[in-house]
């Protein structure tokens, strides 16, 4: 590992650790339909598009497993699916897509729903709550919007992390 | 590259070792609980939690003083800026003393009416996005709090400590899904008050509105709103005769001839900021001891959780 991939990571973590600060801070992000925004979701996506698949995956994992920590839940759970998803788009975004805001926003609303909608059926449908179609209505769905309006800021944001330190490192 | 070659590659199956690796701790945490890794994340977040909270309290209450209008702001300032000289040399650390203080105050309050309760008092530092009705407050194992510790303010119950690691906790409120308690609707008015027995729990859809449900009373109940509900005890979790809410409306069971009473608690578990842990309290736990004996759940005995 070079030293200014090195101090990516670091930032990396920096960010993530501060993210789920801001996410989880009552008060700090105003609540909109009562629901506040799940900020590693868009954070991980990001991260994952501009660092090879495995670095992807291992963030993935780690804002997964801060997930989990938030949640009191089983610890693996969105560890799993995040890190697999960012793996994913690590691999598209190598060969297949091209890395610009609107790739980023579509993976974003892509894997946001496709996490949000887990997260419901693992964590609330199987687990036999009562009125499980009013839950995703009415927190499940706006959280999703909410969280996707946060994409394109950690998307510039790691954009230019990047960059600024992948020059360096050329 | 081409997409079956992608199967065999080295990163594939470090990714098929990774999703194995985090299935096998999901299955370990939720067997054996999550302490380790819960402790090893609360290092790095429960400080920096810590601080944003404070910034944030702080930050709120400088927004409310901001919404007054121009003239109140004007006299206030001139009055402020006469008693700042005064002020200055005891302006010592004053928000948190302050805070300190209110949360002692409390404290004393609750400890001289029940001399049993040991309290430890606690802070919110945190409400996650992805769970219903729950928040994580700054005191863990460390500080003597432990799973199942009932949660309270001098208002009335919050809820119950829910998972714990060494420096912070996660508390269940009792508008979360999870929640079921033993509650006693006091009825009979002031010359002769007498208790309902029934079970507080609730759905998200009261949750919303602020609501929990007292369920599982008599068809000949006297229950009414306005009466005053209270834990009952039964369980072994909560102590007896916490204050939890008052009796906003009864109604009929949709599916048996019970009724139900619908209640507003006494706190508003969304915006409390200080709470206390009951970390030990005459008879806690005897109920859950005695069902575990008899090869019966405390919860199915008494609806209280876990």
């Amino acid at each position: 590992m070079s030293r200014y991939q090195g101090i990516r990571f670091f930032a990396y973590f920096l960010e993530i650790l501060v993210l789920f600060m801001v996410q989880e801070t009552p008060g700090l992000l105003p609540a909109v339909f009562g629901v506040r925004p799940t900020l590693l979701i868009p954070a991980a996506l990001s991260i994952a598009f501009f660092e090879t698949e495995l670095s992807g995956m291992a963030f993935g994992v780690l804002c997964g497993l801060f997930l989990d920590f938030g949640l009191g839940s089983a610890f693996g759970f969105h560890a799993l699916f995040l890190g697999a998803m960012c793996w994913l788009l690590g691999c598209l975004a190598a060969e297949l897509i091209r890395t610009n805001l609107l790739t980023a926003i579509l993976a974003g609303i892509l894997g946001i729903f496709l996490m949000l909608s887990l997260q419901w059926f693992f964590c609330y449908l199987l687990y036999g709550y009562e009125f499980p179609g009013y839950a995703y209505v009415r927190h499940y769905l706006p959280r999703m919007g909410y969280s996707l309006l946060f994409m394109p800021l950690t998307y510039y944001f790691n954009r230019a992390l990047a960059l600024f330190l992948r020059e360096r490192e050329d | 590259m081409n997409n079956n070659d992608r199967f065999h590659t080295r990163s594939f199956k470090i990714l098929l070792t990774v999703c194995a690796a985090m299935l096998c701790l999901m299955l370990f945490t939720a067997g054996f609980g999550g302490e380790a890794p819960s402790n090893l994340l609360s290092f790095f977040s429960t400080p920096m939690q810590r601080v944003g909270t404070l910034v944030t309290n702080n930050a709120a209450v400088a927004a409310r003083d901001a919404s007054a209008s121009k003239e109140e702001l004007l006299e206030e300032n001139a009055q402020l800026r006469q008693r700042i000289a005064e002020l200055e040399s005891q302006l010592v650390d004053y928000y948190d003393l302050k805070k300190e203080n209110a949360q002692l105050y409390q404290y004393l309050d609750m400890k001289e009416l029940n001399p049993d309760f040991t309290l430890v008092a606690a802070s919110v530092i945190g409400r996650d996005p992805n769970s219903f009705y729950t928040f994580t407050i700054d005191r863990g194992t460390a500080a003597g709090v432990s799973v199942n510790d009932p949660v309270v303010t001098d208002e009335g119950v919050v809820g119950w400590v829910s998972s714990a690691n060494s420096i912070s906790a996660v508390v269940t409120t009792i508008l979360s899904p999870d929640t079921r308690l033993g509650g006693m609707a006091q009825t009979g008015g002031t010359d002769k008050v007498t208790g309902e027995s029934g079970v507080i729990s609730t759905n998200l859809q009261l949750s919303d509105q602020g609501l929990i449900k007292l369920g599982y009373l008599t068809a000949e109940t006297q229950a009414e709103a306005g009466n005053i509900v209270v834990t009952s005890g039964l369980g072994g979790i909560y102590p007896q005769n916490l204050k939890i809410g008052v009796i906003e409306s009864v109604g009929h069971e949709e599916y048996d001839v019970s009724l139900y009473a619908l209640v507003r608690p006494f706190v508003d578990v969304t915006e409390v900021r200080d709470v206390m842990v009951i970390t030990s309290f005459l008879g806690q736990g005897e109920a859950m001891q005695s069902s575990e004996s008899t090869a019966g759940s405390a919860s199915s005995e008494t609806g209280e959780t876990p």
